[in-house]
């Protein structure tokens, strides 16, 4: 609570660069949950930084919104890195979900509802994000993979 | 109670209460936190706005839980050698309990202050966003569908 710090975004390139900062900064565990948008997803600098940070960490786990199959065809490197990584990562796929990212436990990326298919342009960024909080967001992630169908990459 | 004697007699009683009650606390902190607070996710992230949860959360932590644990074992510490004074009659068992004492008092009193001035720290702005991005969205999302 003592060092919790927030920064909202209405824009799309501020968003990246701070999911690009929460990634980077990326040791334990990831957990998301995202629309996979082929505008933001295939971005060189979102696609590095998240290669860099699955290989790092210990733990992935992702939720897909929406159509998966569609997602492959326009986000092929994502649906290839989880293949290699298939020891720690596990996908599943849920609709209509938020998009969310979770990172070490500790901080997250939070966005506000919007369209599939339209990148969402309400962000929140949190940093020592309390612990109560924190519990509620992941109470909800962990329903969602629950009712999630598996993925094989 | 000017005697030497009854000076240890007051050290063990004061080391069987500061043991008692902050052994107690870290005990009984994290059973708290974990059985009633944490069973009411949805309610606790707005009981952040609420000074108390913040101290019981704050003194749940594991550096806290931790220096509590120290800070209760010191109190053991100091009340034996007031003992072993009491029994041995060696000046300077006296002395080291004293001086353990005074030690305890003043990080208790340190620890008690650094733990109420950080949970009076509000970051209302901050977590109202928070509770707006995850608890809200959340909600909003469940009358959609």
């Amino acid at each position: 609570m003592h060092n919790l710090k927030t920064i909202e975004m209405r824009d799309v390139e501020t968003t990246k660069q701070k999911v690009i900062g929460l990634l980077a900064q990326a040791k334990d565990e990831i957990l998301m949950s995202t629309g996979l948008n082929s505008d933001f997803y295939n971005d060189a600098k979102i696609k590095t930084t998240i290669t860099d940070a699955f290989r790092r960490v210990k733990k992935i786990r992702i939720i897909i919104d929406g159509d998966v199959d569609l997602r492959k065809t326009e986000t092929p490197w994502f649906f290839e890195l989880a293949k290699e990584l298939n020891q720690k990562l596990q996908m599943r796929q849920n609709k209509d979900i938020l998009h969310w990212l979770v990172v070490d436990n500790k901080n997250c990326r939070l966005e506000k509802v919007h369209q599939l298919g339209r990148v969402g342009t309400e962000n929140l960024v949190a940093y020592d994000v309390p612990l109560p909080v924190l519990e509620n967001i992941k109470d909800s992630y962990n329903k969602w993979w629950d009712e999630g169908k598996p993925i094989d990459p | 109670m000017n005697s030497p004697e009854g000076l240890a007699e007051v050290l063990v009683g004061l080391s069987n209460v500061g043991f008692v009650v902050f052994f107690g606390v870290a005990s009984f902190v994290p059973i708290v936190l974990e059985k009633s607070l944490f069973s009411r996710k949805q309610d606790s992230a707005e009981l952040l706005f609420r000074f108390p949860y913040r101290l019981i959360l704050r003194l749940g932590e594991t550096t806290s839980i931790v220096l509590l644990i120290i800070l209760s074992f010191l109190f053991i510490l100091s009340g034996l050698f007031s003992l072993f004074y009491l029994v041995l009659n060696i000046n300077i068992l006296l002395v080291i309990a004293e001086t353990l004492s005074l030690l305890i008092m003043l990080l208790a009193i340190l620890f008690i202050l650094y733990i109420v001035v950080c949970s009076m720290r509000t970051k209302d702005e901050e977590l109202k966003l928070l509770i707006q991005y995850s608890i809200n969205e959340q909600q909003k999302l469940k009358k959609k569908k």
